[in-house]
């Protein structure tokens, strides 16, 4: 037998019995092969992309003298590589070189602990972290200095690259234990072709292969795609969507700045070393991401021209169809922004903070909103040079801006005319405009925003209910500003949901730093693997990253697509997985969890298991792990909903849902409003349940004292929306006395008739507290009913019985002066409504008084209507009815 | 005796102490500043030693040049760093320096303030617009001579008028009110008291809030316009240009008021001509304000709007207002029969 028969059985076999870890044996036996393969090995699949391999240009070499020496047996020159090479390494790492079903023979996880995910895994990986240390999120991943060696014309065929990089990572993989994965990712060479494939992953590959084609193109980008630190950022810290996009934008930056690399450093001022280009890439995802364009207009015939000489391939991104020619303009756009940021950098004209930011923050504020007028270069560029302010003064940056609904022609903000003849004034200078002008919310939280961006401090802008506010990252956390509710949600966020409760998630998974780049990484090479064909190992891996990072979003998606099929329908793995998500993500962030059980948990996992005993476990899991103080401001019923459900009929397992659910808000009571859910439930399935919850809530207060007040308020607003009077009135019993103060007013006759009646509301406000004043709020001596805000917002009262209206007394807590266009409405039966009135406008008084002389109407609601006024809502310490029957 | 060398000496030494006769001191902390002011009062430079470079930079580019220092006149000048992290508010260096020293209006850098020598903000200025973007900060240092020239006249007004009683010193105390820095604390008592029936119009100029009056005008309290408001247009021009005629106002605030006007006029869709005509005595009567300098483009944007109405339209718009003359009546008897029944305080 020729030897290099030997060698190829021996790979086999070492490979299949895992043996293969006495380290250069494998580059032998690979070098071995590539050296003999051509003449002996039949491809098992034509291979267009290597055959079509072109013969390279001579191309400059991209590489640093920093580069650490390798063995000489694993050395693998990507730029000496000559066409054949291309062929032969696909052809030994052919992913169709493997038969359905056959699985490459890497070796299986040592793994004592069994498949099941556990929590003492968790607690294993929570150590590494806490070693690490978590920080205010400004230190950046501490990535090797490391430069790889892919020469740029390599980058012509993309297809081929990623294939013969996952055969080289696949190569160098000895096992996926965790203690291998952990030498593994040591490597910096490996990290850089993790992210090097997670970047072609990413890319349609044809479109790059044609950017790449231009030589101009390839030689500017060779050198990022060569930088370990600059790459995982570039991939790993933002959500990139097409790829390939971004990277053309990154060309054409690196066309208009030759000096990308070259920042104007002063002594000792290290951390600015490559920000340029770190800011490239975050602007080039962000706007690659949401298809932002600049203003749009006819492209000048010189930039037509330079678009044409540059090659570049023009994305297709939402709003093209409608856009035509002017697809360009996205390189404008963001051009400006960059060139903005890069002046900044090398004048030293950025906020401190900005130097320290790493990537993922970078994205906020270089890659905010390219579509808005506050976003040019020329509205930044005033921004900078006239609101430089220490990073905490940005939350106030907004109130530079008068508050002005009308303009001085009496043109409402809400009109086209209101900065229609300023427009001249302030050409391209919108915040500028903006602060001479006036606005209203959403102006001045651009205005603060764009500010904060401006100086390099991370900001956006969120919306409020009937509000927009913004938000600007301040010691490691993200602080409101111009904020009216804690009801946020962002108007955009740098890669997933745009929720204030995934931001959180994300911020905290990016103050893990470290560890959250060995997960992205691992998971990378479990996308790696599960494409080649290796689903087991994919699996555990995909375990591995999410028990390394359980924040981290995408790999639990992965993960679940991988495993439902392994965890099918066996009940106790479901249960481990559900442990370990319930476990490592509801403590801090419980909407999220909940979310994530609802979608990719729950559906398969509860078909899975037949014992409501197991679901129950399953959903006290849920419970038992909240530990945050944060109110619950989500819909959180459409988990309940879907747990409860699951239960089927079973009354028993039903009410040890409620009894665990009770004892675990009765720990948490900012989750009261979970208490109204269950009493409105439990309303539903007839009084003897109603009863037995009424009993566990009662024990849970004398078990929690000091919860009592907002599990009150949770009992008040269920027994309010099932239209429980009685219920209502009992637990609202010990809140009668509040002492609020209440003005002076004439009586206006009668008896009051309203104490005793019940207080809906047409919309809650966040605020829970007050609920337990509604029922003081129909007494003289005053209360509080505080509902969200909004345009008609209503306050229903239901009277204890019917009477005849003979006055109506109103004390709003900060006067009338807030209430325009409200008015009062009666009714008989709850349903058809009558108005009685509407009310004077804007009123200096501190109540209102409405005396019915004649006609006295019978009836048992009155509702009171907030009015057209969107930031106003119904906020009164009292509502009080007489009747018209002598005073007893 | 004395020679030619020496005379020449001399003539330097005189020429040298001339001109520390006008030069602005250093003090290290605002309150060693504040206890050697003199009527100059203080001048200080706000930085960002460790967030805003370019403040820094313009520390000796700016405020330690002669031009700046020259422009401070007898001022003390004193420069006053704010630190990224506030918590040593009060303590440490930065904390000595600052003493009772208010905080710029809005914590930007860098910004100039004004105090006079006891201690009294009056004027400050920041940001590249009134610093200029130049290294020297050309701009800036025109600002100071402005600001601090201006508190000496406010000084040399209140020291003339102090004597005086009535008119006289109305007219001199209406002076200072229109100085382009903060009015002494009690100037506007002093005012009322000289001058009871305002018969300069000083105290109208300046207690006259443009937006309140448009406010009233649009019947509404806080700038949100009631969806179903409609203006009383004659009433509204007449209100106007009583205001506008009023010549003790300043311009600016009667542009602003006519502006209203024009707003209102456009949107009654009265003729070009005569929307053309108000722009236009807008821009008569100070082109150099921006509601002046917008008068030619005022006239391009509004003063040609022509909608000619299509039948369709002059019917529907008859038929919307007899439904409105209708609803309008109905209510009216609402209110009337509510009024019999219901009656609200």
């Amino acid at each position: 037998m020729k030897p290099k028969y030997v060698f190829l059985i021996t790979l086999a076999a070492g490979l299949a019995g895992g043996y293969l870890t006495a380290p250069g044996l494998l580059p032998a036996l690979q070098k071995a092969i590539y050296g003999e393969r051509v003449a002996t090995q039949k491809p098992k699949k034509p291979k267009a992309d290597a055959t079509e391999a072109p013969k390279e240009e001579p191309v400059v070499e991209a590489t640093t003298p920093e580069q650490p020496a390798e063995a000489a047996g694993e050395e693998f020159d990507w730029s000496e590589d000559p066409d054949d090479g291309l062929d032969r390494f696909a052809d030994a790492h052919d992913p169709d070189a493997f038969e359905d079903g056959e699985e490459e023979d890497i070796e299986e996880v040592d793994d004592p602990e069994g498949e099941n995910i556990t929590p003492e895994r968790i607690v294993r990986y929570r150590r590494k972290t806490e070693t690490l240390g978590e920080d205010d999120g400004l230190r950046p991943v501490n990535e090797p200095n490391y430069t790889g060696k892919i020469s740029p014309a390599v980058w012509k065929q993309p297809k081929v690259l990623k294939r013969r990089l996952a055969g080289r990572l696949r190569s160098r993989l000895k096992g996926v234990s965790q203690e291998k994965i952990e030498a593994y990712l040591q490597n910096p060479e490996v990290r850089l072709m993790l992210a090097q494939w997670e970047l072609l992953h990413r890319s349609n590959l044809e479109a790059l292969s044609k950017l790449m084609k231009d030589r101009n193109a390839r030689n500017s980008l060779a050198p990022l795609l060569n930088d370990l630190q600059w790459l995982t950022g570039f991939v790993y810290d933002g959500e990139l969507s097409q790829a390939e996009v971004a990277l053309s934008m990154l060309a054409h930056f690196r066309q208009v700045d030759p000096h990308m690399d070259e920042e104007v450093l002063k002594d000792g001022d290290t951390g600015k070393q490559g920000l340029k280009r770190r800011v490239a890439g975050a602007i080039a995802t962000q706007f690659t991401r949401n298809g932002w364009y600049g203003e749009e207009r006819e492209l000048s015939k010189e930039e037509l021209e330079s678009f044409k000489d540059l090659g570049y391939i023009m994305p297709t991104l939402p709003g093209d169809k409608k856009r035509g020619k002017n697809k360009q303009d996205i390189y404008r756009a963001a051009r400006e922004r960059y060139l903005f940021f890069a002046e900044s950098i090398d004048g030293n004209k950025l906020n401190g903070y900005f130097a320290t930011l790493p990537t993922w923050l970078l994205h906020y504020c270089c890659g905010w909103k390219g579509n808005s007028p506050f976003g040019t270069a020329s509205t930044m560029c005033w921004l900078r040079d006239n609101c430089a302010a220490p990073a905490r003064a940005y939350t106030g940056m907004a109130y530079q801006v008068p508050y002005l609904p009308t303009n001085v022609y009496g043109d409402s903000i809400f009109s086209q005319w209101y900065y229609q003849p300023f427009d001249v004034l302030y050409p391209g200078n919108f915040a500028k405009e903006t602060r001479d002008v006036g606005a209203v919310c959403g102006g001045l939280s651009h205005f603060g925003t764009s500010a904060a961006c401006a100086n390099g401090v991370p900001a956006f802008t969120m919306g409020e209910p009937g509000h927009c506010a913004y938000a600007v990252y301040i010691d490691g956390e993200w602080r409101g500003a111009n904020s009216l509710s804690e009801d946020r949600h962002p108007h955009w966020n740098t890669w997933g949901e745009y929720t204030w409760s995934a931001l959180q998630m994300q911020t905290a998974m990016y103050k893990q730093g470290a560890i959250t780049r060995d997960a992205q990484m691992v998971c990378t090479l479990a996308t790696m693997l599960s494409e080649h064909r290796n689903p087991v190992n994919a699996l555990k891996l995909y375990e591995m990253a999410v028990q390394m990072q359980p924040l981290y979003q995408p790999v639990w998606t992965y993960y679940m697509d991988t495993a439902a099929r392994s965890l099918g329908k066996r009940p106790r793995k479901w249960l481990g997985v559900n442990d370990f998500v319930c476990q490592s993500i509801t403590p801090e962030h419980p909407e999220m969890c909940a979310k994530f059980l609802r979608e990719r948990i729950y559906p398969t996992m509860l078909k899975a298991m037949r014992s409501p005993k197991q679901k129950l476990a399953a959903f006290e899991a849920y419970f038992k792990n909240i530990n945050t103080n944060e109110k619950a401001q989500w819909d959180f019923h459409l988990l309940l909903d879907m747990q409860y459900g699951a239960l089927g009929k079973s009354r028993t397992h039903k009410d040890a849902f409620m009894t665990t659910l009770v004892e675990n808000v009765a720990k948490h009571p900012e989750f009261c409003q979970m208490i109204a859910w269950a009493i409105k439930t439990a309303h539903g399935e007839g009084k003897p349940f109603m009863k037995k919850l009424m009993a566990h809530i009662d024990e849970a207060v004398k078990a929690h004292p000091e919860a009592k007040d907002l599990l009150s308020c949770g009992v008040i607003r269920g027994a309010e929306e099932i239209g429980d009077v009685e219920l209502a009135n009992k637990w609202s019993a010990d809140y009668l006395d509040a002492g609020k103060s209440m003005p002076d007013f004439e009586p206006v006759g009668g008896n009051l008739v309203s104490a005793g009646g019940l207080v809906t509301l047409s919309k809650y406000n966040d605020d829970q507290s007050s609920i337990i004043h509604h029922a003081a709020a129909l007494t003289e001596k005053g209360g509080h009913i505080y509902s969200a805000f909004g345009k008609h917002q209503k306050v229903t009262i239901e009277l204890p019985k019917k009477a005849r209206i003979g006055g109506i007394v109103i004390v709003p807590t900060n006067g009338c002066g807030s209430y325009r266009t409200w008015g009062i409405e009666i009714s008989a039966d709850g349903k058809s409504w009558k108005k009685l009135t509407d009310l004077p406008d804007g009123s200096k008084e501190p109540c209102i008084r409405v005396c019915i002389k004649r006609s006295h109407p019978t009836a048992k609601f009155i509702r009171i209507d907030s009015g057209e006024d969107q930031l106003v809502g119904i906020n009164f310490k009292a509502v009080l009815v007489y009747d018209n029957k002598k005073v007893k | 005796m004395i020679t030619r060398k020496s005379s020449k000496v001399l003539v330097a030494v005189a020429l040298l102490l001339a001109s520390f006769a006008d030069a602005a001191q250093r003090a290290r902390t605002f309150s060693e500043a504040l206890e050697k002011a003199g009527d100059d009062g203080v001048v200080a430079y706000c930085y960002g030693p460790d967030w805003n470079q370019r403040s820094v930079d313009l520390l000796n580019s700016f405020w330690r040049s002669p031009a700046a220092e020259e422009a401070a006149g007898n001022a003390v000048m004193v420069a006053v760093p704010f630190y990224e992290k506030d918590t040593a508010k009060g303590a440490g260096e930065a904390g000595e320096i600052r003493g009772n020293m208010p905080e710029p209006p809005f914590m930007v850098c860098p910004t100039v303030m004004f105090f006079d020598k006891n201690g009294r903000q009056y004027a400050s200025f920041q940001g590249a617009d009134y610093l200029g973007s130049d290294d020297e900060c050309t701009e800036g240092v025109k600002n100071i001579a402005k600001y601090v020239q201006a508190l000496r006249k406010q000084q040399e007004l209140m020291a003339k008028a102090q004597p005086l009683i009535g008119q006289e010193k109305a007219k001199i105390l209406a002076e200072v009110a229109d100085l382009p820095i903060a009015k002494p604390n009690n100037l506007m008592q002093e005012l009322e008291l000289a001058d009871p029936t305002d018969k300069l119009g000083a105290i109208r100029r300046h207690k006259f809030d443009a937006l309140q009056f448009m406010y009233k005008q649009l019947d509404t309290p806080d700038g949100f316009l009631k969806p179903d408001f409609e203006a009383d247009y004659q009433q509204m021009r007449k209100d106007c240009e009583a205001v506008f005629k009023d010549e003790a106002l300043r311009p600016r605030d009667r542009q602003a008021v006519y502006n209203l006007l024009i707003g209102q006029s456009r949107r009654e869709a009265i003729p070009g001509n005569q929307l053309k005509g108000f722009i236009k005595k807008v821009n008569k009567l100070d082109n150099t304000t921006d509601y002046g300098k917008l008068s030619p483009t005022l006239v391009n944007l509004w003063g040609n709007l022509k909608h000619k109405l299509t039948p369709e339209e002059r019917k529907a718009a008859r038929e919307a207002k007899r439904a409105k003359d209708k609803e309008k009546r109905n209510k009216k008897r609402d209110e009337r029969r509510a009024k019999d029944t219901i009656e609200i305080e």
